[in-house]
């Protein structure tokens, strides 16, 4: 049967399947009423661990980021704690709804090198005294216990908020709204996207200010942003049930409207990347029937960051294997640390079918480089249904430094 | 309404209706295999599309655009919590609504496709799309989309077991 027949085979199947599936006449109006009542869902959030740890990133800029007078974009990239690196940052002209009722929202800072988009979203409220805190802050959990673990002694955002004088706590969920209606949430890097900034800090003035990142894409010639604001309440109604839909999916309802920023992108600089060091395989628990092999982790710097390049081959059989081809469920950890919003695949496929990935994620390379990399890397099962959400095993690795 | 429904997207939003509700219907029925969540995903579509239609720059045809939203619907109903909870794996057959036909065999054979495969044949042979924009909505090279199609072909020719011309 050639494509043709195949085609018309399978309109004639479908279509008669189906056929009890006509036009609906009131379908125009249901979405009417849907959009009316401003209802939204589907929009999944970041998994537990990394809303976990955003959060213990939240608590600790919190503590010590007043004290940081000179701290923006330069510091952020350059580890903080560290001169500024030498980079041209530009403000670029913030179009959109910048003006909410609590504050005006717009960008300070942006910079690219080719690999990554870093920026400052800065929110000027129009009261001081308002705590706009990031999406790990579940709007729907009770601000008494937000950040608590059993073993935490801080003050909790609540109690700083209180000893500060802030009356009220508001959550700020932040989106790619390109990559959202885009189709590419599911599978793309970008999946996070804006979801949480990495870092965020309240200056003297009551600025707010969200330090930010998203992978490079070649011909994006702008990102949208969308947010949100809502007020924290103290009590929800179930604090369980609360958490699970926060989990899941987050809404915008009649209360909150949604607004929408766009930030044009000039062309990525080519600033070029200087290649710190080179590490080969020295071991790993891998198993074997995983079909894959590591090659070499590569440390480069670009004047904006630096990067960590994972180099891997998945066998012809593994790298199309039905369902599993093209989802490199894969990620490293444990490299100097490492910016969760940042992570970026690339691939060739060889000659002999097999595939190579690297994936490239961006981190604070330190000044004495260890002769053993050691990580970890988690990944699926491939004998597992790639549409399960199973949480993936981890598996120790460690390189050795190659001496040129 | 909403203000923001503005007249000429109203029009627009009626037009793709037209063109683009009974096909998109009926593939997200085989994606979901549930008829009512299926209008769900149409009507989720479909709104995502409006909101979206003043970003919308002509990168792609509107029948990619929207095939590529109602994608990535799909594929978000079918990772949440409940559908994965759920067996869906044989209520093909009993779709309420769903009617025998003499060509049920090849649209039963296609339900019971792997996701990948099952998307990979809908947006190839129903939705009429090339290699390359398929390959652009499901975010995988075209030779990759191309195998997907190949292993899915053979999938249901060994389904069929020589019911298929």
């Amino acid at each position: 049967m050639n494509d043709q027949q195949w085609r018309a085979h399978v309109h004639e199947s479908i279509d008669q399947s189906l056929a009890h599936i006509q036009k609906n006449p009131f379908l125009a109006q249901q979405i009417q009423k849907k959009m009316a009542e401003k209802k939204k869902d589907g929009r999944k959030i970041a998994a537990l661990p990394l809303l976990a740890a955003a959060m213990m990133l939240l608590l600790l800029a919190g503590a010590w980021a007043m004290d940081l007078p000179l701290w923006g974009l330069k510091n952020w990239l350059a580890g903080e704690d560290r001169p500024p690196l030498p980079i041209a940052t530009s403000q670029p002209h913030t179009l959109g709804e910048t003006s909410h009722p609590l504050g005006e929202m717009r960008v300070r800072e942006m910079t690219t090198d080719g690999y990554g988009i870093y920026f400052s979203l800065e929110f000027i409220p129009k009261n001081e005294k308002t705590l706009l805190l990031s999406s790990p802050s579940f709007p729907g959990d009770s601000v008494r216990s937000i950040g608590i673990s059993p073993d935490f002694e801080g003050q909790t955002i609540a109690q700083w908020a209180d000893a500060h004088g802030y009356p009220d706590l508001y959550s700020l969920l932040l989106y790619d709204a390109d990559v959202y209606t885009s189709g590419q949430s599911t599978y793309s890097p970008l999946y996070a996207g804006l979801s949480y900034p990495e870092l965020e800090k309240i200056e003297e003035n009551g600025i707010h200010l969200f330090m930010m990142s998203l992978p490079w894409e070649e011909n994006r010639k702008s990102i949208t942003l969308s947010y949100l604001i809502r007020k924290i309440e103290e009590q929800p109604a179930d604090v369980n049930e609360k958490m699970t839909t926060m989990l899941t999916s987050v809404e915008a309802d009649g209360n909150h409207k949604e607004y929408f920023l766009s930030i044009p992108l000039e062309p990525a600089e080519n600033m070029g990347k200087t290649i710190i060091a080179q590490y080969a395989p020295l071991s790993h628990g891998l198993p074997e029937n995983h079909e894959l092999q590591l090659e070499s982790l590569t440390l480069f710097q670009t004047p904006v960051s630096g990067y960590w390049d994972m180099a891997y081959t998945l066998s012809p059989s593994r790298a199309h294997d039905g369902n599993r081809e093209g989802s490199p469920w894969l990620y490293l950890s444990g490299i100097f640390g490492y910016n969760t919003n940042m992570h970026i695949w690339q691939q060739e496929e060889k000659e002999d079918g097999s595939i190579r990935y690297h994936l490239i994620c961006s981190c604070v390379l330190p000044d004495s480089l260890p002769e053993i990399l050691k990580g970890e890397i988690s990944l699926r099962d491939p004998t597992e249904d790639p549409d399960d959400d199973a949480f993936p095993s981890s598996h120790p690795v460690e390189w050795q430094r190659i001496r040129p | 309404m909403d203000k923001s429904f503005s007249a000429e997207a109203e029009i627009k939003l009626t037009e793709w209706m037209e063109l683009y509700q009974v096909p998109l219907e009926r593939m997200c029925c085989i994606w979901l295999k549930d008829r009512y969540l299926a209008q769900d995903a149409l009507q989720e579509t479909f709104l995502r599309a409006f909101r979206a239609l003043p970003r919308f720059r002509g990168e792609c045809s509107e029948k990619n655009w929207l095939m590529r939203i109602a994608v990535n619907v799909c594929r978000n109903m079918q990772r949440n919590g409940w559908m994965r909870r759920v067996d869906r794996s044989i209520d093909v057959q009993s779709l309420p609504l769903a009617a025998p036909s003499r060509n049920d065999s090849l649209y039963l054979a296609i339900c019971h496709l792997s996701p990948r495969q099952k998307e990979a044949i809908l947006l190839y042979y129903y939705q009429d799309m090339n290699l390359d924009e398929i390959a652009a909505i499901v975010n995988a090279s075209p030779s990759t989309v191309s195998r997907r199609i190949k292993a899915a072909k053979e999938e249901l020719q060994r389904q069929l077991k020589g019911e298929c011309p």
